[in-house]
């Protein structure tokens, strides 16, 4: 089993286990983020040596930062965030999920638990149980339990979390700060593994490269840092924060698309293409960290490449239908997505004699046959339902 | 809602002519939060501690660059950089060698405006600017160009006749500054710009310095292309071009017109800027690039100065742009014509030829990315102009030329000879009363000849004239070999002052071709009475009337080997050869001057001065083949002697033989004269080129085996070593001729201890004996890493940087600065250099 620890170089505590290796290690220095060390099986170095090793490794980074002056953006205050977690039946995960919300130093302005139709209590009384905010949506649909969750607040930013995510402490503080300026209206950030238990988890980091986003800040903007129809380089929905008079302006969360729709994802790519279309700009923020829990089991894996696969090319050829994209340029898009995914890359898998690879792009392929049923599937009403 | 946008699909290509914002910032300040002024990156150029170290590009999507993210792409690209510059400290720059005078010639035609600005920033100027001269070029606008002088209270002076260059004449003959700054009407200067090209001059081998010109604006593609391919800013890296080094046609990177500075001497010294070239002519540029390939040419240094920053406003016009593009295609084809046509030192012409090829070589790449659209590339038109500029030169060089013979010359700049600026400052020294420290000791000239009848008998009219008590002076010329009447001369010559010049002939009944100056030096000592020796060569002239009282000086405590200086004077030689060694005369001298550490390789028998009684106890000097001063100096460090300098006893040497076959012969000398020298004084042998052997290249290097198992081969080979040599110099291939003299050297050096040890099985045996022989000099900048890491203090001198190989590697062992350039550190620790490349790597 390969651990996920954390090592904090400004914390002169001895913070990892005596033998740390096989460990996949994040660095901070404070609430700096400076990056990632894999440490491999065969790794002997005691916790002293690798961090040794760590600090001069990044003493440049830590120092160099020190160096400068300058002041922190005060924009946007932690109080001014809502964090909003979307539920529906998980209470395992629920659980976990606000222990770590509750720990936020600073703490946001709120958290909001939107319960979407569970058929029991127990999310309820969770949510009860540690004081937080409890909204219930009986609609399922995770954009429409978003919705209800940035419906519920009058803060001016909502922090979307989901459940199987766990927040890191200074997350609220970096995504506060995330809105450097006022024409930034969403702001994400990195997500890491919680935990590297199951082959399917190590498999999904490993081959698909999990969530992450890298390590430096980047900028985007439908004009001068544009990601064409690429809106899934700016971030992910378990971390990702959005001004609400931004929402309110979008319409928010398209209620068609997404977790629990024909489509069965997309919808933070969605909102990230239609922010970029607004003429907004998205920021990825290095530093808000959240942890995720990805899934256990290897059909759970499968079952969410074929989800990836159907979702992407359903949402493009929407937005041709819909005419908010270029048919060429989507036909275009997903020519190449396909020639990427699933000509090179089972022919790279092959080579390797990577079977693992080979099932994630097929899964991924089966996915993608079904998206024309889906797009059908897909009302053409207006956006909010 | 309506979606009326498409998302831009894949854009970025190109992204190098989008345009932008410009800034600078200081990073010893907080950092401001930047105003993109409507541009979707910006640029900013990044100085810390005074030094501009690079530049980062940030998106700007949302009009301004908030502190935070300025500083996490500052850490992100910089800093690695950041991180070593704040633990390593700058060498102190000795302020009795900066300039203490300098004008600055601006050049303006019909741009009042601009040059309002240009005025405005000059006047925030920091340091000794002794005289501001604006050079009014132009026809339509003149009074309000006098108008805008008058204001900001500079001199204006006119040159009617169109022609940059004719203006920067006119502004040199009035200027009386000893460096003369030249900057462009539409350019501001940041107030470190003066001092800190003038911080350049320290070094007195360097005759120019070009700083770094940033945009002042690139809100306009037109501006961000014009930056894209005609920057006049060349990077953020301090460097020192050598003309003994690189090709002199090198010179166009090292800077441009915008931001340049020029010991005036030198520009009198070639005549100032040749008018034909440069803007206002068919030319239109290339009068800068000709001025610094001069000083490359005649074998002196360019300091490009990155610290010394200049902003220019390029203009906003995209035909403007294309007219300057041809413009320099002409400007680089006219001045590479009119070096080979100068009519006093024209360089030859496969020099041009080879330029030319490069240049074109140049732009038909970029000519190539242009026609595939590679991100990046300049569009095709752009990159075809520069062509079409070199096409036209043939017509429009000969039409400057002919408007030269209709329109005169302009200012005729008047000639003067190459300036020395480190003669200057020894002869100051030594005129200049030494302090004085009770009686002083009583001396013993000691002065070995042979065959130098007029030089020993010059040196001994100059030693007449010192201002010394001269009866505490006794003079004794040994005479190795009488065979032009030396001691005949000498004992006609009639002197006023010195009381008793003793004419010794050492060979009397030896070898008719003399014994060595060791020998003689020892003959000439056994013979002395006075308290103190001082041995100085039959070719010295001193610098000054103070050479003798200032050994005295030197002298005044016991345990001191006291070494005057005795630089060269080649200010004018053309040959390469000649001018290495005027370079690493130089160098030597300077080091002496700084009081550096000293030790026993700068120690030279040719003005030297040691107490009698220690000079006995010592034993004198060994007769070696060549090392005898280094044999001296190690054992008088044994003794717990120390080496000083003497400034003010400086004497410049007259006679110097620049030819390459005789310095590879000393060299093989050399390599003999090691060996004895490491045998004799084995703790000494790590410092000498002999522990090369066992360092990086030693064991492995062919020529070093090829020379210790064959040493009566390697003068075949360096015989047609030395013919090639010629070759590289006449095509001005000046990089090849250094690795190949370097190479030859090393073989030379190595055929030598090869003579010494007797082959390769005597030097293995001559290793096992001489345990010490390891390297010691070791390059300390290794050693700061883990003190680096926990905030110690690290005391390392940053270096400067010499492009291409070292000369003085050649010229004279160990003695001369170390050459392993500021960042260092950076190639000997690849792991940290790592940590640079962004936090993410694993």
């Amino acid at each position: 089993m390969t651990r996920c620890c954390e090592l904090d170089l400004a914390n002169p505590a001895p913070q990892l286990p005596l033998r740390p290796g096989p460990a996949w290690l994040l660095v901070r220095h404070g609430s700096q983020v400076l990056g990632e060390v894999r440490l491999g099986t065969a790794d002997a170095r005691s916790r002293e040596e690798v961090r040794a090793e760590l600090e001069r490794r990044f003493a440049a980074a830590i120092r160099s930062r020190q160096l400068l002056e300058f002041a922190l953006p005060e924009e946007v205050l932690p109080t001014d965030v809502a964090v909003v977690v979307c539920t529906r039946d998980r209470p395992h995960h629920l659980e976990p999920c606000l222990r770590a919300l509750r720990e936020l130093d600073p703490p946001p302005g709120e958290i909001i638990v939107v319960d979407n139709a569970s058929r029991d209590t127990s999310t309820r009384d969770i949510a009860l149980h540690h004081g937080l905010g409890y909204v219930r949506e009986d609609t399922p649909g995770l954009n429409h339990a978003r919705n209800a969750g940035w419906s519920a607040t009058a803060r001016r930013v909502v922090a979307y979390v989901d459940d199987d995510a766990r927040a890191d402490r200074n997350f609220v503080g970096a995504i506060a700060r995330g809105f450097a300026a006022p024409e930034i209206a969403v702001v994400t950030g990195l997500v890491r593994p919680a935990e590297l238990a199951s082959q399917a988890q190590i498999v999904f980091e490993q081959l698909e490269g999990g969530m992450g986003k890298g390590y430096e800040r980047r900028i985007f903007h439908a004009v001068s840092a544009p990601v064409g129809l690429r809106a899934y380089e700016c971030g992910v929905g378990t971390n990702m924060a959005i001004r609400r008079v931004v929402l309110a302006a979008l319409g928010g969360f398209d209620a068609r698309i997404g977790v629990g729709t024909p489509t069965r994802g997309g919808c933070d790519f969605d909102l990230f293409a239609r922010a970029l279309e607004s003429g907004h700009t998205i920021v990825y923020e290095p530093h808000a960290v959240v942890r995720h829990v990805h899934r256990r089991t290897m059909g759970g894996l499968l079952a969410q490449m074929r989800d990836y696969g159907l979702s992407f090319p359903s949402l493009l050829r929407l937005y041709a239908r819909e005419g908010r994209a270029d048919p060429r340029a989507v036909a275009k898009e997903l020519r190449s997505w396909h020639w990427r995914r699933h000509v090179r890359r089972p022919l790279v898998a092959l080579r390797h004699r990577n079977w693992m690879m080979l099932a994630l792009s097929l899964a991924e392929l089966r996915g993608s046959l079904g998206s024309k049923r889906a797009l059908d599937a897909t009302p053409s009403s207006a956006l909010l339902a | 809602m309506t979606h009326t946008a498409h998302p831009t699909p894949m854009a970025g290509a190109r992204t190098s002519a989008l345009p932008a914002t410009a800034a600078f910032v200081d990073l010893d300040k907080p950092l401001p939060e930047i105003d993109a002024r409507g541009a979707p990156t910006v640029v900013v150029a990044l100085r810390f501690r005074g030094d501009t170290i690079g530049s980062v590009r940030v998106p700007a999507p949302f009009g301004i660059v908030p502190p935070l993210h300025l500083a996490d792409a500052i850490v992100c690209e910089h800093g690695f950089e950041l991180f070593l510059r704040s633990r390593l400290r700058r060498p102190e720059i000795p302020l009795e060698r900066v300039p203490s005078s300098a004008s600055i010639v601006v050049c303006s035609a019909d741009r009042p405006d601009q040059l309002e600005r240009a005025l405005a920033s000059i006047a925030q100027l920091r340091g000794p600017i002794f005289e501001v001269i604006v050079v009014d070029n132009g026809r339509v606008h003149t009074a309000a160009t006098e108008a805008v002088a008058a204001a900001a209270g500079v001199r204006c002076v006119r040159e009617p006749v169109a022609g940059l260059d004719r203006a920067r004449n006119r502004g040199i003959a009035v200027a009386r500054g000893s460096v003369i700054l030249f900057t462009d009407d539409d350019v501001e200067v940041d107030p470190e710009w003066a001092a800190r090209l003038l911080d350049c001059f320290v070094d007195p081998a360097v005759m120019a310095a070009t700083g770094l010109v940033l945009p002042a604006r690139l809100d306009t593609s037109a501006r961000a292309l014009s930056e894209s391919m005609a920057s006049h800013g060349r990077g953020y890296q301090r460097r020192i071009l050598d003309g003994t080094i690189v090709s002199p046609t090198r010179a166009g990177g090292a800077g441009a017109g915008a931001s340049m500075a020029f010991r005036a001497g030198f520009l009198r010294a070639i005549g100032g800027f040749p008018p034909e070239l440069d803007a206002g002519t068919p030319t239109q540029s290339g009068g800068d690039t000709f001025a610094l390939f001069q000083v490359l040419q005649a074998g002196y240094r360019i300091v490009y100065e990155p610290a010394a920053v200049a902003f220019h406003w390029h203009r906003d016009d995209d035909a403007a742009l294309r007219r300057m593009l041809v413009g320099y295609g002409i400007g680089s084809a006219s001045y590479l014509s009119r070096v080979v046509l100068d009519p006093e030192r024209p360089a030859p012409v496969p020099i041009a030829v080879r330029a030319l090829g490069s240049y074109v070589r140049f732009l038909a790449k970029r000519a190539v990315q242009a026609a595939v659209r590679r991100p990046g590339a300049p569009p095709l038109p752009h990159a075809l102009d520069e062509f079409r500029g070199i096409v036209q030169a043939a017509r429009e060089f000969p039409r400057a030329r002919s408007q030269l013979d209709e329109r005169g010359r302009g200012e005729d700049v008047a000639r003067s000879p190459v300036p020395v600026p480190l003669l200057d400052e020894l002869r100051l020294r030594a005129n200049e009363p030494p302090g004085r420290a009770g009686t002083p000791p009583s001396l013993s000239i000691v002065i070995p000849t042979r065959a130098r009848r007029e030089h020993v008998c010059g040196l001994l009219a100059a030693l007449d004239v010192q201002q010394f008590a001269y009866d505490a002076v006794e003079v004794i010329v040994v005479v190795d070999g009488d065979v032009d009447g030396t001691a005949d001369a000498i004992t006609k010559a009639a002197f006023r002052r010195l009381p008793r010049v003793l004419v010794l002939d050492a060979t009397r009944d030896r070898r008719a071709d003399g014994n060595g100056a060791a020998h003689a030096r020892n003959c000439g000592a056994a013979l002395a009475h006075n308290d103190v020796l001082v041995f100085l060569d039959d070719d010295l002239k001193p610098l000054g009337s103070h050479l003798l009282s200032a050994h005295a000086l030197a002298q005044a405590g016991a345990g001191v080997l006291g070494v005057g200086p005795c630089p060269v004077d080649l200010r004018d030689s053309r040959a390469l050869h000649a001018q290495m060694l005027r370079s690493w005369w130089t160098d030597q001298t300077v080091r002496l001057l700084d009081g550096e550490q000293l030790h026993f390789a700068d120690v030279l028998s040719g003005n030297m001065s040691i107490r009698r009684s220690a000079f006995e106890r010592l034993g004198g000097f060994a007769v070696m083949p060549r090392r005898e001063d280094w044999d001296l100096a190690c054992a008088a460090e044994a003794a717990g002697m120390r080496v000083e300098a003497v400034p003010a006893a400086g004497a410049v040497q007259e006679i110097v033989d620049p030819s390459v076959t005789l310095a590879l012969a000393d060299r093989r000398r050399e390599g003999a004269g090691d060996v004895l020298l490491a045998h004799r004084h084995p703790q000494a042998a790590g410092a000498l080129p002999l522990s090369g052997w066992r360092a990086a290249t030693g064991a492995n290097d062919v020529l070093i085996r090829f020379a210790l198992r064959n040493p009566d081969r390697v003068g075949g080979v360096i015989a047609a070593g030395v013919q090639a040599l010629r070759g590289y110099e006449t095509i001005g291939a000046r990089g090849r001729f250094q690795r190949l003299l370097w190479r030859l050297a090393r073989m030379a050096y190595w055929a030598g201890v090869a003579d010494a040890v007797g082959g390769e099985d005597g030097w293995h045996r001559f290793v096992d004996v001489v345990e010490n022989l390891r390297p010691r000099v070791s390059r300390d900048v290794l050693h700061c890493e883990g003190d680096m890491v926990h905030g110690a203090d690290v005391d390392v001198v940053l270096r400067d940087v010499y492009i291409g190989s070292v000369p003085a590697e050649f010229a004279g062992g160990l003695a001369n600065r170390a050459a392993f350039d500021r960042w260092t550190t950076v190639r000997f620790l690849p792991e940290l250099d790592a940590i640079g490349r962004g936090a993410d790597e694993a």
